[in-house]
């Protein structure tokens, strides 16, 4: 009988059989019974379903990735028309470290678009450099214009991010300085222009 | 020496395109060995990277041997982990003298920085200043 659980192999059992005298024409007997027992049956479709479960696996999981990537590709090319999308970029990449598997040529835009996104940070973090020193000067409005001329993603980690958020805060109360100031030069400079008139 | 250039030279001159290079950083990435983590002072990282990066370096008196690693956090930051492997298989186990001899352009030369973000760019020109600085130290005090 053909089995995998009994520690032989067919041809040994064939042997076994031949060295018995068990042949039919010179050639061993052929077994008569049932060609494997039930617990080799078993054991053959617990292979078999191994085998099969693992293709379909390893399927879903190429599936995921190219679907993962195909989302954060989709986001980086939004981004290119939206600089303030990239954050959303890096947080779908970043999403991918916890993928079974990705080719290498994904590793690559990976790591690429990571590098990219990381140039941008520090470019910012340039900027916050800027502007802190700006107000280091007393130069306000110079830190201001650094701050809302920006476009990009904010890309700050908390601290360097809170440092920002205070430059915008005050950015914000200069603007509203200057609309008031604005608001008020405007009647005095209309009331000038009609007494001119009237005379 | 040459040798070990001449090898580097000839892979950069190998590559079909620019992919080439990046997977050849992986590979690198991927057969380096870490770094024990009780060598991972704050002193050895190289300033200038955006990943911490480790270079530990090791005088036997002959040559330096650097023990060089990488952490990104959450992330595993392959390229420059590469770039790390790539400067060691140029400079790692060699004479203080030796090392001083080697271009500092030489990967400049050979195409690296082509394609390579600012700030990785900064941060191996960053590890390979650092290397050069213990090659002269190193030398300095091999000559006492």
């Amino acid at each position: 009988m053909f089995s995998f659980l009994n520690g032989k192999s067919p041809f040994d059992e064939a042997e076994e059989r031949l060295e018995a005298g068990e042949t039919v024409n010179g050639k061993p007997k052929l077994p008569t019974g049932p060609i494997m027992g039930w617990q080799d049956g078993v054991f053959l479709l617990v292979i078999i379903g191994l085998i099969v479960g693992g293709y379909q696996y390893y399927q879903y999981v190429k599936r995921n990735c190219a679907e993962t990537f195909a989302k954060c590709d989709s986001l980086y090319v939004a981004a290119g028309e939206d600089a303030s999308k990239f954050a959303e970029v890096e947080t779908c990449y970043e999403a991918t470290w916890d993928l079974a598997f990705v080719s290498d040529t994904l590793e690559v835009l990976r790591q690429n678009r990571l590098g990219e996104i990381e140039d941008m940070r520090n470019a910012q973090k340039d900027l916050l450099s800027s502007a802190n020193d700006a107000l280091d000067k007393g130069d306000t409005a110079a830190a201001a214009k650094i701050v809302t001329e920006y476009k990009g993603a904010m890309l700050l980690y908390t601290g360097d991010k809170s440092e920002w958020d205070e430059i915008v805060k005050i950015a914000e109360v200069q603007a509203a300085k200057e609309a008031a100031k604005a608001a008020a030069a405007e009647p005095a400079a209309d009331s000038v222009a009609n007494s001119a008139a009237k005379k | 020496m040459d040798s070990r250039l001449n090898e580097v030279r000839e892979t950069f001159a190998n590559f079909a395109d620019e992919d080439g290079k990046w997977k050849y950083l992986l590979d690198l990435a991927r057969a380096h060995k870490g770094m024990d983590a009780s060598l991972k002072d704050e002193k050895f990282i190289i300033q200038g990277c955006a990943s911490t990066m480790y270079l530990v370096p090791k005088f036997d008196g002959e040559k330096i041997h650097f023990e060089m690693d990488v952490e990104g956090g959450t992330t595993n930051p392959l390229i420059s982990r590469g770039l790390g492997a790539l400067a060691l298989k140029v400079y790692n186990d060699m004479a203080p003298a030796d090392i001083l001899a080697v271009d500092p352009k030489f990967f400049q030369d050979i195409g690296l920085n082509v394609g390579l973000s600012p700030t990785r760019s900064n941060g191996f020109a960053s590890l390979v200043k650092q290397i050069y600085l213990y090659a002269r130290v190193y030398m300095a005090l091999s000559k006492k």
